[in-house]
């Protein structure tokens, strides 16, 4: 490869520069207001760590305040939207894009229109849909409409991605002792990873850091997911800005977490050498 | 015994492609069978339905006299080679040969033994922990044959398998195919479009065309006796020469072109129409003798290839190709004549192109 010119290469990294540290402030800044003390909640200083910092607010959050019952809660709700969206999406996902069946093009319109409309929308039918079903203030409910909403999203990735897959693979397994599900299991599978990575992190992250819907759903404040939770320090009189900025960054770790670990499976071209064209 | 029978199969696509056309072929066990025809003849659709990987729509195919229709591919006993490898590419070389075995549940000390012997056999014996996008594009094409043989199938199908190939690699790989069908004892059945595939690898050529077999022989037979105008003009390189006339007094006549035809040619009477065909090299240079056709034209382009040449001659609207030896002495743009032996000709109804004898 080619390496740019200096001067070219000093451009790209002050631009690249830049924008790092408009994404990286306001973390800083949250950064700043969790370390600190009681007294100086609405400091306009603008120091990275504050005068007397202190990790108070974490500690109350930790032993004071429901924080971990949150933290559960969110943690298996994403965790069951995740394997729900990934099972049905990685399934749904080859069935459209192996398979010629009457309504095929029609699923496919339908699947990309439910994108077209705001979440917000849908909040009110979607309510009375849970509330007839009795679903309301159950996980239940909140997880129905999380891997539903992700769905359509998911489903098309995967679909996007088993197109890629030449079908001479499928049937190559079939010849040497597959039968078809066992070469969809066997084969095509570990062949769309990326993908899978891909919706899995999608699940996750839709229904880690969903408020609205899980608003609606759940009324029982010790079921309440890490967004409802994290608003509860928001009151009309004073906010609890030590503990809410504590609490939004302890909710974006494992986010950050995942995307790391995830980051070794989403490297393409898996496919690559199989087949050739 | 591993014969494969085909009776009557048809394969009728979306209700109006007919991609296969009432196909009878039998193929014998341990035979070498070439499958040959034009793009979109209907070969590999013909080639998927004795591997099971396409419904047929009507007629039957047995495998070891066993009818197969309703037979799952996994079920059928037979390997296949794929025109695009279709190696598994999240597999190694050696996890790709073994994987048939390993869904067969065969002990892991035989699929050892299989897979280095395979190895052996292919040279991949240094490879077999690379996964296939660390390969060249002939040794994946061995390792698709490995897999192959590894099983131990009555019967492998191979559908245009060194098409991705340069042609010296082509050269090699052929040559390695055929001495694994005598290694190996097997039945082959063979896809291919490049009719001198078919020719040299063969011990038995279908030649397709529109889903219709056209002729089912073997390559000597086929070179020599084509039955239609199709396969006259598909088998061969340079293609068959054709020439059309008509009968005149008992001879076949067109232009300054005039021989006796036998008793059986000119059955139709004079003026029938009829297609000459002769291959290029059987036009010899030189003036008639007695009895022998003659043939005048002039050279337009020579293609001296060393061993011999190649000389396009127009001759009245046609341009005809004659392989002469590389010292006759020829001009460009001259007068060119050249000698036949009737007998080495082939002669075609000009109505329905079939070969009259
Ligand atoms: N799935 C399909 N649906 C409809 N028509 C098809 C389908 N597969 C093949 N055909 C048609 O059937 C005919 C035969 O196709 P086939 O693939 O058997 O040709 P082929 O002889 O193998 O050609 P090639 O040398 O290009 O591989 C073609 O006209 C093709 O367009
Ligand atoms: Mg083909």
């Amino acid at each position: 490869m080619q390496k740019d010119p200096l001067l070219k290469r000093l451009f790209i990294y002050a631009v690249l520069l830049i924008f790092v540290l408009i994404a990286i402030y306001p973390i800083l800044r949250v950064f700043s207001i969790s370390l600190r003390p009681g007294d100086q909640l609405l400091s306009t200083s603008l120091a990275l760590v504050p005068d007397g910092a202190t990790w108070s607010n974490f500690v109350e959050l930790f032993t004071e305040r429901p924080f971990l019952r949150w933290l559960w809660n969110s943690t298996f709700v994403s965790l069951a939207v995740t394997i729900l969206g990934v099972t049905l999406a990685s399934t749904a996902g080859y069935a459209i894009s192996r398979y010629k069946f009457i309504g095929r093009t029609a699923a496919m319109l339908s699947i990309l229109t439910t994108q077209m409309f705001p979440a917000t929308m849908l909040l009110l039918p979607m309510y009375i849909i849970i509330s007839k079903m009795n679903l309301l203030n159950t996980y239940f409910g909140l997880i129905v409409v999380y891997s539903a909403t992700a769905m359509p999203f998911c489903v098309w990735t995967m679909k996007g991605y088993y197109d890629t897959i030449p079908y001479s693979l499928e049937e190559a397994a079939m010849v040497d002792g597959c039968n078809r599900f066992s070469a969809f299991y066997k084969v095509i599978l570990p062949l769309v990873t990326p993908a899978l990575v891909i919706t899995g992190l999608f699940s996750f992250m839709s229904a880690w850091s969903e408020y609205l819907v899980a608003a609606q759903v759940l009324q029982d404040p010790t079921m309440y997911t890490l967004p409802l939770g994290l608003k509860q320090f928001e009151q009309s009189m004073s906010t609890e800005w030590g503990l809410y900025a504590a609490g939004a960054l302890v909710v974006s770790v494992p986010v950050v977490a995942l995307f790391l670990v995830a980051n070794r499976w989403l490297v393409g071209g898996l496919t690559l050498g199989g087949v050739k064209e | 015994m591993a014969d494969v029978i085909l009776e009557h199969v048809y394969k009728i696509y979306d209700g109006d492609v007919t991609a296969a056309d009432d196909v009878n072929v039998e193929i014998r066990d341990k035979e070498f069978v070439v499958l040959v025809g034009p793009s979109g003849c209907g070969k590999s659709t013909t080639l998927r339905m004795i591997a099971g990987l396409e419904d047929i729509t009507k007629g039957k195919i047995t495998i070891d006299g066993k009818m197969v229709n309703n037979v799952a591919p996994k079920d059928r006993d037979i390997a296949m080679v794929f025109q695009n490898y279709a190696l598994y590419p999240h597999m190694s070389v050696r996890e790709n040969m073994a994987f048939g075995l390993k869904l067969r549940k065969f002990p892991k000390d035989e699929i050892n033994a299989r897979v280095d012997e395979a190895a052996e056999i292919l040279q991949l014996e240094s490879y077999l922990d690379r996964k296939p996008k660390a390969l060249s594009g002939g040794q994946r094409q061995r390792v698709a044959l490995g897999r192959a043989i590894v099983r131990k199938p009555k019967v492998f199908l191979f559908d245009e398998p060194l098409s991705n190939l340069d042609a010296k690699l082509r050269n090699h790989m052929r040559a390695e195919i055929m001495e694994l069908h005598q290694r190996l004892d097997a039945t082959i059945i063979y896809v291919t479009h490049d009719q001198v595939e078919a020719m040299t690898m063969g011990s038995k050529i279908v030649v397709m065309k529109d889903g219709l077999v056209q002729q089912v022989a073997e390559p000597i037979e086929l070179y020599n006796h084509p039955v239609n105008l199709f396969v006259a003009g598909f088998i061969g390189s340079p293609t068959m020469n054709f020439v059309e006339g008509t009968v005149q007094s008992g001879a076949f006549t067109a232009g300054t072109v005039r021989f006796p035809l036998t008793d059986a040619q000119k059955k139709g009477g004079d003026n029938k129409a009829l297609v000459m065909g002769i291959r290029p090299e059987d036009l010899k240079w030189g003036a008639a003798t007695n009895g022998s056709g003659e043939l005048r034209g002039t050279t337009e382009l020579a293609e001296p290839l060393g061993a011999e040449t190649y000389l396009h001659v127009r001759v009245g609207e046609k341009r005809v190709i004659a392989k002469v030896a590389p010292n006759v002495e020829y001009g460009l743009g001259q007068e060119a004549i050249f000698h036949f032996d009737p007998k080495r000709t082939h002669l075609f109804d000009k109505g329905n192109d079939q070969a009259i004898r």
